[in-house]
């Protein structure tokens, strides 16, 4: 195959500009990994717990040692699921309505480890991965004819690529056509995130004893309805959130209460209720790490996931001891941590980190890959 | 090539594979060692076999405060879910390719552990001819295969290279086991070798006539695995320093009773003497190891065997009277050179020797078959291949087994430089020698053994006189005479001595293992090994009193 660029050219007859392969991926490890959640369609005041018991809630009951018997063999997780991106800007373009426009690639990538209940080594259960490059396309972009001949020829080559297209239903003013593009390399790589979690569930590896701890949230707007059953024994721990969401009535953000009220290791508080795109969802936040062994005030709490799947659980939402139950199984997360490796290091689930380095390692390095272009 | 992948070649920026060297990950439950072989795919179809020489074991935290912060900050209680990721990674050196390809091994390359075959491959054990290959000791991988080793006779004993020098503690090291097993296996395949063997202490080498009880039937099959047969030494013959006293039987030896009295009447023992006649030109190796910078015993003893003073001398007890009057005050001498005080000394000397200790130094041989006194320097010009003479000089005072061993090796030298009529000459003479260090110290530049010691190492490979040595030290011996050893083996040592210059070519992490090798094990250095090889070998085949 010619190199990617070139192909490109020759196929849509696009102006092309190289660009010096520069890095777009968001180096700050501190943006929300629940950024889906939109702030305004939060009904306040709504719990997906039923009978929670005063706030903030102990799940430790006041054990002096929060993990303890929640070691790995009593844990409720044995898979946990990561993705992973590394995105550069190739090229620019002139379309032929004179737009200039961004060409990205990138290398996307979907990890499930399992972790081994009698020893704890962690193991690759699945692993997918795909060079893609993003195009603009729609009525700003190249001509779909060509794209889609652009498309068959990207796929055939010895090191095949995936052709995105950004743009399809134009560009608003609002939108950076980079953050579109960007955007649509995300979708790609939840894509492969949720081919994993169709195979862990048709295989019937998950289970309400043996869940799969997915990195961010769990909303994963590409799986059809009718497939939810794949997020049933899935829980979602984000790093990182949103800090201005407003959940009660009282209308203090989030970031407030946390600060305010989640003290001690085990604390968290009840499980709040959203909606998202006809799903429904029960999120909670939860202190793994004392106060003062973090850096700053929201380090040390994680916030958890899961979809409101029965429609029992739909409509009243989890009991009190599955929440507990999942939320032990995080504290025992607790050890290792990779201190010195990752900033988020307080909020990082160690067999995370591990997945999302076996991709790495995994990568192309970068000076190779963008010699394919 | 063994198909057991035990991990695969990585290779890193900062840590590329080389023509020499390459590192690869160890799979979790996979147990290895250093001086292990291994086998790797390189290109064209090729394998290339390396050696172990360290191992290391990384996890991915940065630093020990990770790993406290990691355990909650210092909690020693709690087991980790998720044990931090780690593995063991280990350095192997290249031995040898088998098309020749010295390519760097490319990344993730599967490394497994050598087979048999492969392990003689890896340490070229195959291109020692078959007619050459001397039995060195079993090596032993922690894979569990265990493979003969040999040596090259042409490189151990000439003409190649030649001399063994094994160095290590005492007790721990076993050198004079290996030694005498090294020495069995020459006997039994090499025809035309003579051994001289120095008993240096109690009866260690007092009975290699006779079998080990000890040894088992798997001792004996060892000894078969190395295709020699494991009984005693053949053809010995003891030499024992003659003393005055009639109820030791006349030998001044640690040899129990019966056994010497046995020895002594069937001919395979005698007891020698130095007689004036015989002896007087080896005065000079009586006082080997006493420091004469000036050279003053030298020309003392000079002028005693040239001088008008010292020509009418017939015994021992001549000499001694005729130095006491030489150093009386107003005797005049041609060397004026030389201070009466130091005529003094060298009398003193030479009288703690002579006097004191009755019994070596004899006026003339005695002819008395009970004292079966016999000339040691004449016995030891008359040695047959396949004989092994045993020397013991173990009750002797140190200058005095100066003078024997001195006295050894001239002898030897002289008759293979060709200073005899004999025809049957063995082609090679091997001398042992325990406690090399007494007789060659690294902190003196020469002596009359020394330059004998270096004429041997020097030049004796061509002439076929070869020298077997031990010492605890390695570092005490002087350095020509060690530098001139073709094969070295090093048993366990200490932790100092492996920080000496000696050990500085030696791979740090194959000196720190010399530190805790096992009683039996050795590390091998011989030219047609392209590295250094640990073995083991099959117990002594011959009766080690206890």
């Amino acid at each position: 195959m010619a190199r990617v660029l070139n192909e490109i050219k020759e196929t849509t007859g696009v102006r092309l500009y190289p660009v010096r392969g520069v890095c777009v991926d968001s180096d700050d490890p501190h943006s929300p990994q629940d950024s889906r959640v939109e702030p305004g369609k939060i009904k306040r005041g709504m719990l997906a717990e039923r009978d929670p018991g005063p706030f903030p809630i102990s799940v430790t009951s006041g054990e002096p040692d929060p993990t303890r018997g929640y070691d790995r063999k009593r844990s409720l997780f044995e898979y946990f699921l990561d993705g992973t991106r590394r995105t550069f800007l190739v090229a620019e373009l002139a379309t032929s309505s004179m737009r200039y426009l961004p060409v990205l690639a990138g290398q996307i990538s979907a990890a499930v480890v399992n972790r081994a209940r009698d020893t704890g080594r962690i193991h690759v259960s699945r692993h997918d991965a795909a060079s893609v490059v993003a195009l603009p396309g729609g009525g700003i972009g190249i001509n779909q004819g060509d794209l889609d001949e652009l498309r068959d020829k990207l796929r055939a080559g010895t090191r095949p690529f995936e052709l995105i297209v950004y743009g399809e239903k134009g560009i608003p003013d609002s939108k950076k056509p980079m953050d579109l593009a960007i955007a649509k390399i995300n979708d790609a790589m939840q894509q492969l995130e949720i081919r994993a979690l169709e195979d862990l569930t048709n295989r019937n590896l998950t289970t309400a004893s043996s869940m799969l701890v997915v990195d961010g949230s769990v909303q994963f707007t590409r799986i059809p309805l009718e497939n939810r059953s794949w997020l049933r024994n899935v829980v979602g721990v984000s790093k990182t959130f949103q800090t201005n969401l407003v959940f009660t009535k009282d209308k203090r953000e989030i970031g407030a209460v946390l600060v305010e009220t989640l003290r001690s290791v085990g604390d968290r508080t009840p499980a709040f209720r959203y909606e998202f795109r006809n799903n429904a969802y029960a999120a909670w936040y939860l202190r793994i790490r004392d106060r003062k062994q973090t850096d700053m005030p929201l380090s040390g709490i994680v916030k958890l996931e899961r979809l409101l799947l029965t429609e029992e659980e739909f409509d009243f939402g989890l009991t009190s001891d599955v929440i507990n139950n999942i939320s032990l199984s995080i504290l025992g997360e607790r050890y290792v941590t990779p201190f010195g490796k990752d900033d988020r290091w307080p909020n990082h689930l160690y067999p995370i980190y591990l997945a999302e380095r076996y991709q790495r390692g995994q990568l192309m390095g970068e000076a190779q890959f963008l010699r394919l272009f | 090539m063994s198909k057991r992948v035990i991990g695969k070649v990585s290779a890193t920026e900062s840590s590329p594979t080389t023509s020499d060297s390459f590192v690869f990950w160890l799979k979790d439950d996979e147990i290895v060692a250093p001086f292990d072989i291994v086998a790797a795919g390189n290109m064209s179809e090729t394998t290339t076999y390396g050696q172990i020489t360290d191992l290391a074991f990384a996890s991915d935290s940065p630093s020990h405060i990770g790993n406290y912060v990691s355990s909650d900050f210092g909690r020693t209680e709690d087991v980790a879910n998720t044990p931090r990721l780690g593995t063991t990674y280990v350095t192997a050196e290249v031995l040898t390719n088998t098309g020749d390809v010295y390519m760097p091994l490319r990344e993730g390359r599967a490394v497994s552990v050598a087979d048999e075959e492969g392990v003689r491959k890896a340490l070229g054990l195959e291109r020692i001819r078959k007619e050459d290959r001397i039995p060195a000791g079993f090596l032993s991988l922690s894979s569990g295969i265990s493979v003969e080793v040999s040596f090259d006779r042409r490189f151990l004993i000439g003409p190649e290279s030649a001399h063994l020098n094994v160095s290590g503690i005492s007790g721990l090291a076993a050198k004079t086991s290996y030694i005498m097993f090294v020495l069995r296996a020459l006997q039994q395949r090499c025809e035309n070798t003579a051994v001289v063997v120095l008993n240096v202490k109690g009866q260690d080498l007092l009975h290699l006539h006779q079998p080990n009880p000890d040894l088992s039937a798997s001792d004996k099959a060892d000894w078969q695995r190395c295709g020699l047969e494991s009984g005693p030494f053949d053809r010995v013959t003891y030499f024992y320093p003659f003393t005055d006293r009639a109820d030791w039987r006349y030998a001044n030896t640690a040899c129990n009773p019966d056994t010497r009295q046995e020895l002594l009447s069937d001919g395979r023992a005698h007891n020698y003497v130095y007689t004036f006649e015989e002896d007087k030109g080896k005065l000079d190796l009586l006082f080997s190891n006493v420091d004469d910078p000036n050279l003053t015993i030298d020309s003392i003893i000079d002028e005693i065997e040239t001088g008008p003073q010292f020509s009418n001398i017939a015994t021992w007890d001549d000499l001694l009277e005729a130095i006491r009057q030489r150093m009386q005050k107003g005797q005049a001498s041609e060397n004026q050179a030389i201070q009466t005080v130091s005529w003094r000394k060298f009398y003193r000397l030479l009288k703690l020797h002579m006097s004191e200790r009755g019994g070596l130094y004899q006026g003339t041989r005695s002819q008395a078959p009970d004292k079966h006194q016999v000339s040691l320097s004449k016995s030891v010009a008359d040695i047959r291949s396949g004989d092994m003479y045993v020397v013991d000089i173990a009750n002797l005072e140190e200058q005095e087994q100066c003078l024997v061993f001195g006295d050894i090796i001239k002898t030897v030298y002289e008759m293979k430089l060709g200073e005899t009529d004999r025809e049957d000459v063995p082609e090679r003479v091997i001398i042992f020698v325990d406690e090399l260090n007494k007789y060659a110290p690294s902190t003196m530049k020469s002596s009359p053994i020394i330059r004998e010691l270096l004429e041997i190492t020097e030049r004796g490979r061509s002439l076929g006189v070869v020298l077997f040595s031990a010492q605890q030290f390695k570092s005490a011996v002087h350095d020509r005479v060690k530098g001139n050893c073709g094969t070295h083996a090093f048993g366990r040592t200490n932790v100092t001595e492996v920080n000496k210059p000696d050990y500085r070519s030696i791979p740090k992490s194959s000196s720190n293992m010399m530190t805790r090798l096992p009683q039996g094990s050795l590390v091998l250095q011989h030219p047609p090994y392209p590295r250094l090889l640990k073995v083991s070998f099959p117990k002594p085949c011959y009766l080690q009193p206890k």
